[in-house]
């Protein structure tokens, strides 16, 4: 492969990977949303993923107007300066939102669980019983 | 060291790159931890796995470019692969945890309708 072809996929890499990102954290979401009736504790992934998913949108923007317009981020105007500063405070915004994606899916997963050991115990009662009445 | 606010800054970002490689690996012990909840569980390990090796050779590239350890064709691919590594961690993410909660789902519904008597236990 030569070295112009690889550059340019590289650049396509790069580009293309905040609309993917901010696509599959979108769906993240509405995944979270769809089943928030599972536990009580669903809020927090929910939350996380619509964190996640305003970060990852932030970081498209910019990338798409530094794109559309090469000239916009150098500019001395207020909406490249509150750009900037989004695109520059994005990965220390992060941490947090994956702080309540984990402490999130630490509660799902105990909440759940524990609900299933509970209701394998009842269904090998009703399963006793059953097996009880048929003799 | 850490000199005016940009060295600062700079700290900072250093920080909170080290700082979400550590959540990275705690999600990953937590999905290990609960691997036996579901059989799509897998995805979500997978997933963090991903996610914590992509970061720690995003942050060894950063060094080894600060030191000029590498040669300079060889980053920007190098990069690309981190990023097409962090993509696909999203996306088995996203995938793993719906095909967990599905399944958790049916078998919490498989529970109801034998309580119920719609079903044999």
């Amino acid at each position: 492969m030569s070295t112009i072809p690889l550059a340019s996929l590289l650049s396509v890499v790069a580009i293309a990977q905040y609309p993917i990102q901010f696509a599959a954290v979108a769906v993240g979401l509405v995944v979270s949303l769809r089943y928030r009736r599972l536990s009580d504790k669903m809020w927090l992934v929910a939350a996380a993923f619509a964190a996640l998913c305003a970060l990852a949108g932030v970081q498209f923007v910019v990338t798409f107007l530094a794109l559309l317009f090469p000239m916009f981020l150098m500019n001395d105007s207020i909406a490249t300066s509150i750009a900037g500063y989004a695109a520059y405070c994005a990965p220390m915004a992060a941490p947090y939102a994956w702080i309540c994606l984990i402490v999130g899916l630490t509660l799902v997963w105990r909440d759940l669980s524990g609900r299933l050991s509970g209701l394998r115990e009842l269904l090998a009662e009703l399963r006793q019983e059953s097996s009880g009445a048929s003799l | 060291m850490i000199g005016g606010p940009v060295g600062f800054i700079e700290f900072l970002h250093e920080a909170f790159a080290w700082l979400a490689i550590g959540l990275e690996i705690a999600g990953l012990i937590v999905c290990i931890r609960y691997l036996r909840l579901s059989s799509a569980m897998f995805l979500l390990v997978l997933a963090f796995a991903g996610f914590a090796g992509a970061s720690v050779a995003s942050r060894v590239l950063t060094y080894a470019l600060r030191m000029q350890g590498l040669p300079d064709e060889l980053i920007p691919g190098l990069f690309a692969v981190t990023h097409l590594v962090n993509v696909a961690a999203t996306a088995a993410l996203v995938v793993g945890l719906y095909a967990v909660f599905r399944d958790l789902r049916e078998r919490f519904h498989f529970v109801r309708e034998v309580h119920e008597g719609r079903r044999e236990p």
